[in-house]
């Protein structure tokens, strides 16, 4: 009987041995990962800290003023080009004399874009 | 086990105490183990599972310097990540072949001051060079020179460089700020810094400035052309949004780039909004016209005799547009004289007069959250001659901050609110204002404000539609311990739009020259208050001021509209000229 309790204990303290070996190392590579996420996030925040960087730096005021010069044909705001909610009716652009629907059937433009491509 | 036991000798006798023995061991240690067995199931079985979501990795114990934003979240300063070179020189073996491999590497290093650095082979570190490029740092690493290695520091960084260089200031090597809203981050905000720490990760919320970035380029950018056009030294102007105080544009001329931080202390670098002290001059008639009409001693319908120089002791004064008659106060206010409003002053009092300006916090030093803050120069003294001077803004200098502080105070309804560089609202705002006049009083001062640029001498700061308002000032400065009659300082403060007043404006020009097309003329009508408007023209929209015409201002819409057009057609021409 004793004996008998004896090997049972002792494949006890095997087999809770190696489930704590095993559960050990899971940790660890657990740990590791861990680690290594760790570091990645740090570096992408790193990174996403450098691209809004970069972008304040595109987005220089003084920079969009010259753009804005060399390549657009528009100027800094008139007063009378401001329009409040309440006058904004009054303010549209006459409605467009034709509707597509009127448009004759040779002027579609996508059918001849699609017969060039033909 | 009995006394008979204990004291028997036969051999089962021994071997069955021993057994009884061992039993009651192997039931002692059972005992144990199963307590054990069963705490430790407690621990990891149902404890287990609250308190792995509680387990936290340890956070870094350095939190980085917050990133700086206008109040839009826009990037005004950042930290990047660089590689800094050092060197143990007791690690290296062979010196002359590393000083030439980073000679190589590095051309900016100079082989004798490095030779030196490495030739001590007691020290165990010394910096070779901060901050190195990837490319340099793969090309060092490469060549694998024994004692030599890399730290990994951060940067500071200014994405937008110039703007707003004077909020900002600026750090020095080692990440500590030494001017501007950078120093206040270090020492006196050191605890709003602490607040912005976010403990999850080794990182800081970003410092929120009240700064926006469009207005403070736009003031920026036209202080910068008024500069040039009038050959002045130095030119300043604020935007401050006079409900919450907050400080929408700060800017100085000439700055500095905060990428470069010795030019941020330099002296001609100066912030003259904050740490500069000058009389202001005519602007701060409005204050003394603010006071006379809230303590009742004079009316909008008074009137004052401007026929004849006031005179005081020895000294006369006398009005630079003198209309030698009697004037209204309107019309004081219009023509800018100083004989009117010093009687308004004078029947005001001495004492009253003291105590209105000490209110107004022209008596004490203005703190901001910049450093950089200057004690005004008052005078020893005050006399009814010293009355009369400070009623017309001399004699006595203050900050160009505390005169827009001053500005905002008497059109938006009577509250003096201390102004900020940090994002602030309404209600905080209103916590901190302090009522310094009536706001009946502050009615009557937007009325003269606004006269004065329909009819009066601040005319170009007018932007049709938007509703502006505002008060020249001529300072002549002092030079050599008098006043001269060539130098001097033009200041403009104002606010818009006039019937309800959302922004205030100061825009100060220092000495500039006449000008041809000025026909000769160096005062603030000439320069400071165009540049207002030009400025005022820009920010509006951008600020969402809707613009209101009647009658009148549509007729000068279109005066208005022909003169910018025309002189965007001659700038147009001018670039195209220097292509």
């Amino acid at each position: 009987m004793l004996r008998l309790l004896n090997i049972v204990l002792m494949l006890g303290v095997l087999v809770s041995g190696f489930a704590l070996y095993t559960l050990e190392h899971k940790t660890r590579s657990v740990e590791r990962q861990i680690a290594a996420i760790d570091v990645k996030i740090e570096s992408e925040y790193e990174f996403i800290g450098l691209l809004n960087a970069e972008w304040s730096l595109l987005t220089r005021p003084d920079r969009l003023e010259l753009l804005a010069k060399d390549h657009l044909k528009m100027g800094p705001v008139m007063p009378d080009q401001l329009v409040g909610l309440d006058g904004v009716a009054a303010a549209l652009p006459p409605a467009p004399v034709s509707s597509p629907d009127e448009t004759p059937a040779n002027q579609d433009p996508l059918a001849d874009l699609l017969r060039m491509m033909q | 086990m009995t006394e008979n036991a204990m004291t028997g000798t036969t051999q089962k006798q021994v071997a069955l105490r021993g057994h009884k023995r061992l039993r009651l061991v192997m039931a002692g240690f059972a005992l144990g183990f199963s307590v054990l067995v069963g705490k430790l199931g407690w621990l990891t079985i149902i404890e287990g599972g609250q308190a792995s979501q509680t387990a936290q990795f340890d956070a870094k114990v350095r939190i980085p310097r917050p990133d700086i934003t206008d109040r839009y979240g826009n990037v005004l300063a950042t930290d990047i990540p660089v590689s800094s070179l050092y060197a143990d020189p007791a690690k290296m073996i062979d010196i002359d072949e590393a000083v030439e491999l980073l000679t190589g590497a590095l051309p900016e290093l100079k082989t004798a001051d490095l030779r030196k650095k490495l030739d001590n082979r007691k020290r165990r570190f010394v910096w070779i060079k901060r901050e190195v490029s990837p490319g340099q740092r793969e090309l060092i690493h490469n060549m694998g020179i024994p004692g030599v290695g890399f730290r990994a520091e951060t940067r500071r960084v200014y994405p937008m460089d110039r703007l707003a260089a004077h909020v900002l200031g600026s750090v020095d090597l080692d990440s500590h700020g030494i001017a501007g809203i950078e120093k206040f981050l270090d020492d006196q905000g050191a605890l709003y810094t602490a607040s912005l720490a976010d403990a999850t990760r080794a990182a800081s919320m970003p410092a929120q400035t009240s700064i926006d970035i469009r207005v403070q380029h736009a003031v920026t950018d036209e202080l910068r052309k008024a500069l040039t056009k009038f050959s002045a030294k130095a030119a300043a102007g604020v935007v401050l949004d006079v409900r919450t105080g907050e400080v929408l544009a700060l800017v100085s001329l000439p700055d500095f780039s905060p990428n470069n931080p010795k030019d941020a202390l330099k002296n001609e670098n100066v912030n003259r909004v904050t740490a500069g002290v000058f009389e202001l001059g005519s602007v701060i008639k409005a204050v003394t016209f603010a006071m006379a009409l809230d303590a009742g001693t004079a009316t909008l319908k008074s009137s004052y005799d401007a026929r004849y120089p006031l005179v005081i002791g020895r000294a006369r004064i006398n009005d630079f547009h003198a209309k030698r008659r009697i004037l209204t106060v309107p019309e004081i206010f219009m023509f800018s004289s100083n004989i009117g409003t010093g009687k308004m002053a004078l029947d005001v009092g001495e004492e009253r007069h003291q105590a209105f300006l000490r209110k107004m916090g022209f008596f004490d030093r203005l703190s901001t959250e910049l450093p950089e803050a200057a004690k005004p120069l008052l005078p020893k003294r005050w006399g009814k001659l010293v009355t009369v001077t400070a009623s017309f803004g001399h004699g006595f200098a203050v900050q160009p901050m505390q005169g827009a502080t001053a500005a905002a105070a008497l059109v938006n309804g009577g509250k003096l609110i201390p102004p900020t560089l940090l994002r602030r609202d309404a209600e905080t705002a209103n916590a901190l204002a302090e009522q310094v006049i009536k706001p009946s009083t502050s009615a009557d001062m937007r009325y003269l404000f606004k006269l004065n640029v329909d009819e009066g001498t601040a005319g170009k700061a007018g932007v049709p539609g938007f509703r502006v308002g505002g008060k020249t000032g001529t300072a002549e400065k002092v030079v050599k311990g008098r006043y001269s009659k060539d130098h001097r300082l033009n200041s403009f403060i104002g606010a818009f739009p006039m019937d309800d007043p959302k922004y205030a404006i100061l825009i100060m020009i220092d000495e500039p020259q006449p000008l041809p097309e000025t026909h000769g003329y160096a005062t603030s009508g000439w320069n400071a208050v165009p540049t207002a408007g030009k400025v005022i023209a820009r920010i509006a929209p951008l600020l969402g001021v809707t613009p209101v015409f009647d009658e009148n201002s549509t007729k000068e819409l279109k005066k208005y509209k022909a003169a910018v057009l025309k002189e965007r057609e001659k700038q147009a021409k001018l670039s195209g000229d220097a292509q």
